[in-house]
């Protein structure tokens, strides 16, 4: 097997940058799927009263306005918690090997 | 100028990086409903992926571990996890009918001991099978001769395990 040479420590920051910008995409990234769910919400309100569109429509979209919400923050806790871990794993193991084994899926 | 460098790469790294892992749970969805042993046994080597019989064991050595790490990590989650729910049921039941916290527990306790008995088997029996599986791909992946020979220590091995444990609770 082919043995990977050793890295030099990495600096005292570069853990600390990479949460921040974890925390930033990730965060961008459930702004970006949850507001489909947050125009869903006028927009069911305003097709049952201006077009008094059907029972079932009306609940389908509901529906689907809960099931963007759940799935979104559901990711974006999980993402957290997995990042922190991450973090935590980096700042009491460093760069080694228990690291790598985290992002196996 | 080099450290810059390297604050750009991380930073790139880091962010494409975090779209990956945001969506990694729905991504391990499918991978978790397939078995990994079995799927690993049928596709065919092929010359690039061929190791040595070391480096295979090795391998193995290291998934083991890694397994034995992941188990040790979520019984215990599955623990906390059930403590809490049985903690939080008892006082919600609690609240909700005015019974005594005696009665609740001595309802609680045989339907959470009963639950955590067939999850045990429920996760046995998929060992089991997976175990039978993985002879049954080896077996039919190898030779012949290969092929009885395995059978033969499988079966060895069942009965030499079993006459080990009655020899250790009876022992003369």
């Amino acid at each position: 097997m082919a043995t990977t040479p050793e890295q030099p420590p990495p600096a005292w920051w570069e853990p600390v940058w990479e949460l921040v910008v974890h925390v930033l995409v990730g965060s961008l990234l459930f702004a970006v799927i949850f507001a489909p769910a947050v125009a869903l919400d006028p927009a069911v309100k305003w097709l049952k009263t201006s077009l008094e569109v059907s029972d079932f429509l009306a609940t389908l979209l509901t529906w689907t306005k809960y099931i963007i919400a759940s799935i979104d923050a559901l990711l974006y806790v999980i993402f957290m918690l997995r990042m922190g871990w991450l973090f935590v794993s980096k700042l009491l193991w460093g760069n080694s090997r228990h690291v790598e084994r985290q992002k196996i899926p | 100028m080099s450290s810059a460098r390297r604050f750009l790469d991380l930073t790139v790294e880091a962010a494409s990086s975090s779209v990956l892992e945001f969506f990694r749970p729905l991504l391990a969805i499918p991978h978790l409903l397939k078995s990994p042993v079995t799927s690993a046994l049928i596709v065919e080597p092929t010359h690039e992926d061929q190791v040595s019989l070391e480096e295979a064991k090795a391998i193995l050595r290291e998934g083991l571990a890694r397994g034995r790490h992941q188990e040790r990590f979520l019984l215990t989650q599955c623990i906390i996890a059930a403590l809490a729910s049985v903690l939080a049921l008892a006082i919600s039941l609690l609240d909700a009918f005015r019974i005594n916290g005696a009665v609740i527990l001595a309802i609680i306790l045989p339907i959470s001991g009963f639950a955590v008995w067939v999850a045990f088997r429920v996760v046995k029996n998929r060992e089991r099978i997976i175990e039978l599986k993985t002879v049954y791909g080896l077996m039919k992946s190898v030779d012949r001769d290969t092929a009885e020979r395995v059978v033969k220590q499988v079966m060895w091995g069942k009965r030499r395990g079993k006459r080990v444990s009655k020899k250790g609770k009876n022992p003369r």
